[in-house]
């Protein structure tokens, strides 16, 4: 076998996955943009595959959008002010809180460090489902329910796989610079704020980029928290949605309100390609 | 020269590239802004008040009513404010009952119930019990009552359904007004009696008659006689009108009464032993009140009323309607809901006053006329809104009349038992499976086993909070003083003692966030599994059951050990699948061919929209028989002379959960990023040395690149089989764990246990037992894989 039909074939196989990967997205993307009678016929398949749309009907989005929620458009704006909001402040929680305590078990000695940071390695095995009741159980007596606050304030106190990532990054910078900062005069908070977190850029695009994800496709979380129409996330309002209009009748509709929750991820990862992709093997295989 | 076109179109695209960037970061920050904005106004409004009229929340649903349901209790409520200026109504309308339920449930437990809501009557114990729910008793008389109103004019036995006390349905105080009822019986083609030459039925028919009209109809080409369903209330009903029942005054179930099994045996034999009497039990429709659409069914039944606004829009035949038939004696059932008030609520005057109005005799005349029930109140009931004859059926008061010999099918406060009777009567009844014999014995075992649980026991201690509290602090107090020892033991210099305070000072954001979010919250968990408590009411209300928890979910819950099975075969399947696939796309990723960045992009995008949009389109992928999947798949299978699988319907039991291992494949990008990862790290030296002594590609990726890939192998497949084992927004959007639990996932059946059903005890205790399975696999990964991990690729 030469050289070039090897490559040939791995070009194939790689191609084949990827249209394959591709392909459920695309179809999604032509049914939201079907007319109702087509995208019916397109969902139902009835031995054909949608590939192109026959007419573009892109008025399908304001429809759908607007049917979101009890009030017309008030829904859709209010779910996705909320999911913005809430993914915003977890994602400069999270990096606040994440890169100071990384930068305290990478660089500070104090006795305990080393027990600490081995229950905080620990606490990474714990699934969420056995705190969830618990959790629920302090927001309700706090009177958080129904809002963002259960969502949003745990992410200031550090998230355990992202300070392990800073810890690992932060332990590699010279100690000089540190020690130069030290002696101008810095505290820790100064030299964590001037010299760290300037320094840890690459970590912190990919804690951003992680959570950015994370929280804007969570649903399990929303889904106990939030009850109102105007405290709804995205996804939750999706899932409305989908109770409402879940019939073949309205399957571009519904396909479109689906792609509309998936832009902002789209977008994301378009955008900061680089950081996914160098990000992701860096966290994981140093660990 | 061609460097240099090289070098311009790449500053073009550079410049390109950097136009779009800042166009994106602007419109995003204007975006964020805008949120932030309209949220805050949102909560300063909200804080502020903003309206000084006294405010009830309502919520119903619009199930079979539909949107004009929905229309009618929104006129309802605008009349209700325009007549009452200092009162504001939110109307909330979560769709079907399964939604509304759901909803209200979770609001409950946030302890923010609506003010005014239906309740069902089969919910009504349970409701009362808790103390969810207002005692009407006094207020029925009291001034605020709508002028329409008078509980004189309605029917006995519909009020009696909302009755509660001790324990009894049907006496005592009354906790809701029923807004309107049905009775059963069965709907007939008209043109096929007539057809088959037999009379249509009377008021006062018997089961022979039923029968006897049934065959006839059956002996005419391509039709059926009756649709039966076999439902377990509506079975019940049936055995009232031949004197017995199919659960005594006890609560047991009477397995071993002959006549309950004669009776049932009779429905079988007409089912199964019959050609073309009733309908075949192996044919899946979804609803099979549609049936009768088709123009082939004789009889159609035991309904109520509910499917009239349905069958009104057929226009190839005449139907009308006549009560159950009278077997030994005439009996039938009632289904009636109401509007309740929630014992937490601010304002019961404003609400009673809401709910009089719109149980009163102008509204429920409006509603009348959506034909979907009968008026609870007697004089609209039997006014020109609901008799009407005119439009079928014909013979509206065929659903009143029988209200004098009808009540509400009492089931137990313990849900599982309608559940479980209606399962096994299914496979008596309807596939039959099973002969009625074997069903009402296993239904019965199991309802023994059931009371035996150690959590039925209705006299439990209460759970000793205090002992909790006290050992829990003793425990903090001492791991205070050894740490505060430790510490004083070897006393640093005072520069590390700066140090030492700003590492702690540092650190401090985790250790709170470790004791609030983790420590507390796994203890409390710990506890809580060891309770019986439903979330709806305050913790010291919490019965303390011992271990009865665990032994009832081991024991006792079959459906803990089908979404144990679901979800260990998803893990079976998808972990190993899908961990080759990563591997794979990695490897060949590794190979230095043009465009292998779009490859990897294409690759990985799905994975980051793992969420509700993906499990929508999904849902649509598995889609029956012709959803993208089975397009696919057809031309594949039908040469070997196969079918494509109905996934998530017929097929469930066996592809319900390996569709979900389909779908998994999608969201192998993750893992994918990491195999890519740790096959650069390889040294090339590694190759180079195997391709000396000859060894081809396929030797080289054994020898080579699984050895020094294996730890980053075995950190992904740990990190999978924890994913598998936590399943959810997938569950929950596509199949919601059905149908039966075919797809009821470990997380999701400790969702329903906790959100649904409110046992929070009982979803604590699944909580922990997830923990020592994860733990337990992960042990097991380790320990299997001790041999296999070669530690050298990993610096």
């Amino acid at each position: 076998m030469g050289r070039w039909t090897g490559r040939f074939l791995v070009g194939l196989a790689l191609t084949i996955g990827s249209v394959a990967m591709l392909f459920p997205l695309w179809w999604m993307l032509v049914i939201s943009l079907e007319s109702p009678q087509r995208a019916g016929a397109a969902a139902e398949g009835g031995g054909s595959i949608a590939v192109w749309p026959e007419e573009i009907h892109w008025s399908n989005y304001s429809e759908a959008l607007k049917q979101i929620g009890t009030e017309p458009w008030q829904g859709f704006f209010d779910a996705l002010a909320n999911s913005i909001v809430i993914t915003v402040l977890v994602v400069i929680g999270t990096v606040l809180s994440s890169s100071l305590v990384g930068f305290a078990f990478a660089r500070i000695n104090f006795r305990g460090r080393k027990f600490m940071f081995l229950v905080m390695l620990a606490t990474m095995m714990l699934p969420a489902q056995v705190t969830m009741i618990p959790l629920f159980l302090v927001f309700r007596s706090l009177g958080w329910i129904d809002t963002i606050l259960p969502l949003v304030i745990p992410a200031f106190f550090g998230s355990a796989f992202f300070i392990f990532m800073y810890r690992q990054f932060i332990a590699q910078i010279s100690e000089s610079l540190i020690e130069a900062a030290r002696i101008d005069g810095y505290g820790m908070l100064g030299i964590w704020w001037r010299i760290i977190l300037p320094m840890c850029k690459p970590v912190t695009a990919i804690t951003a980029i992680f959570t950015f994800i994370f929280v804007w496709n969570d649903f399990l979380g929303p889904l106990i928290y939030l009850h109102s129409d105007d405290q709804s996330t995205l996804a939750l309002a999706l899932n409305s949605f989908r109770n409402q209009y879940g019939g073949l009748e309205n399957v571009h509709l519904l396909m479109a309100v689906s792609v509309v929750t998936m832009i902002p991820c789209v977008v994301l990862f378009f955008a900061a390609q680089r950081a996914f992709v160098e990000g992701i093997g860096a966290g994981a295989v140093k660990g | 020269m061609s460097d240099q076109t090289g070098n311009s179109s790449r500053s073009v695209t550079t410049i390109a590239g950097r136009v779009v960037r800042i166009t994106l970061l602007v419109l995003s920050l204007a975006l964020v802004a805008w949120a932030f904005v309209r949220v805050g106004v949102r909560e300063v409004f909200h804080a502020a008040g903003g309206d000084d009229r006294t405010e009830l929340v309502v919520m119903h649903w619009s199930g079979d009513g539909g949107p004009a349901e929905d229309a009618i209790v929104d006129r309802a409520l605008a009349r209700f404010e325009e007549a009452n200026p200092g009162i504001r109504v939110t109307r909330l309308n979560p769709g079907d009952a399964g939604s509304f339920y759901t909803k209200l449930q979770t609001m409950m437990a946030a302890g923010d119930p609506p003010d005014v809501f239906y309740v069902g009557a089969e919910r009504l114990a349970a409701y009362a019990d808790a103390g969810l729910l207002l005692s009407l008793d006094e207020r029925t008389n009291s001034n605020s009552t709508a002028e329409d109103f008078n509980l004189q004019d309605f029917y006995p036995s519909t009020v009696d359904a909302f009755r509660f006390e001790d324990g009894q349905v049907g006496s005592g105080s009354l906790w809701g007004i029923p807004k309107d009822f049905t009775t059963v019986g069965f709907y007939y083609n008209r043109d096929l009696l007539e057809q088959a030459g037999v009379p249509e039925p009377s008021s006062d028919w018997t089961w022979d008659d039923f029968i006897a009209s049934a065959r006839a109809v059956g002996k005419l080409p391509e039709c059926t006689g009756a649709e039966f369903v076999s439902w377990a209330s509506m079975v019940r009903a049936v055995l009232w009108t031949e004197g017995t029942d199919l659960i005594d005054a006890e609560g047991n179930i009477r397995a071993d009464d002959p006549r309950v099994i004669e009776v049932l045996d009779r429905i079988r034999s007409w089912r199964h032993d019959e050609d073309g009497t009733l309908t075949s039990g192996r044919s899946e429709t979804a609803n099979p009140a549609s049936r009768f659409l088709g123009g082939k069914l004789g009889f159609a039944g035991p309904f109520g009323r509910w499917v009239v606004p349905t069958y009104r829009t057929i226009e190839d035949f005449q139907w009308d309607y006549a009560p159950l038939p009278r077997g030994e004696t005439s009996a039938n059932m009632i289904a009636t809901v109401a509007w309740s008030i929630s014992s937490r609520t601010e304002h019961p005057e404003e609400a009673w006053q809401l709910v009089s109005w719109l149980t009163g005799a102008t509204t429920q005349a409006e509603q009348a006329e959506l034909g979907l029930a009968v008026p609870t109140n007697r004089m609209v009931a039997e006014g020109d809104s609901f008799i009407d004859p005119s439009t079928p059926p014909s013979r509206d008061r065929d659903f009143i009349e029988p209200v004098e010999h009808a009540r509400v099918v009492p089931w137990s406060t313990n849900p599982a038992l309608e559940g479980t009777v209606a399962k096994r009567l299914d496979q008596a009844l309807r596939t039959g499976d099973l002969s009625v014999k074997d069903a009402l014995g296993q239904a019965g075992d199991w309802w023994d086993q059931e009371r035996n649980s150690p959590l039925a026991s209705t006299t439990l201690p209460g759970m000793p909070w205090l002992w909790i509290v006290g050992v829990f602090i003793v425990g903090i107090v001492i791991a205070l003083a050894i740490g505060w020892w430790l510490l004083r033991r070897n006393r640093p210099d005072p520069a590390s003692a700066t140090e030492e305070r700003s590492g702690w000072l540092l650190v401090s954001p985790w250790i709170i966030g470790f004791i609030l979010f983790m420590a507390v919250p796994i203890l409390l968990s710990l506890a809580l599994s060891v309770t019986r408590w439903s979330g709806i009411t305050t913790l010291d209300e919490a019965d303390f059951v011992g271990l009865g928890n665990y032994g009832h979910l081991l024991g006792h819950d079959d459906v803990f050990w089908r979404s144990l099975e679901v979800t260990g075969v998803y893990a079976l399947l998808a972990v190993p699948i899908g961990q080759v696939v990563a591997l794979l796309g990695a490897v060949l990723m590794n190979v230095k061919i043009r465009g292998v960045s779009l490859f990897r992009a294409a690759w990985y995008l799905p994975s980051i929209l793992a969420g509700v949009g993906m499990a929508v389109l999904f849902r649509w992928v598995f889609n029956a028989e012709n959803g993208l999947m089975n397009v696919i798949l057809d031309p594949v299978l039908s040469p070997l002379g196969l079918e494509p699988p109905d996934w998530f319907v017929r097929d469930a039991e066996n592809f319900g959960g390996p569709a979900f291992a389909i779908m998994s494949l999608w969201l192998v990008g993750g893992s994918m990023m990491i195999y890519l990862a740790g096959l650069q790290n390889v040294p090339r030296s590694l190759y180079e040395a195997a391709e000396i002594d000859r060894a081809g590609p396929f030797r080289r990726f054994f020898s080579v690149t699984l050895p020094m890939i294996s730890p980053v192998i075995l950190f992904n497949v740990i990190m999978s089989l924890i994913g598998s084992f936590q399943v959810f927004t997938q569950a929950f959007v596509m199949t919601g764990g059905g149908p039966g639990d075919h797809t009821r996932f470990y997380v999701l059946y400790l969702y329903n246990q906790a959100f649904d059903f409110y046992e929070m005890g009982y979803a604590s205790a699944m909580a922990w037992l997830l923990l020592l399975i994860i733990l337990g696999l992960t042990m097991l990964t380790l320990r299997g894989s001790a041999r296999l991990v070669h530690y050298e690729g990993l610096r």
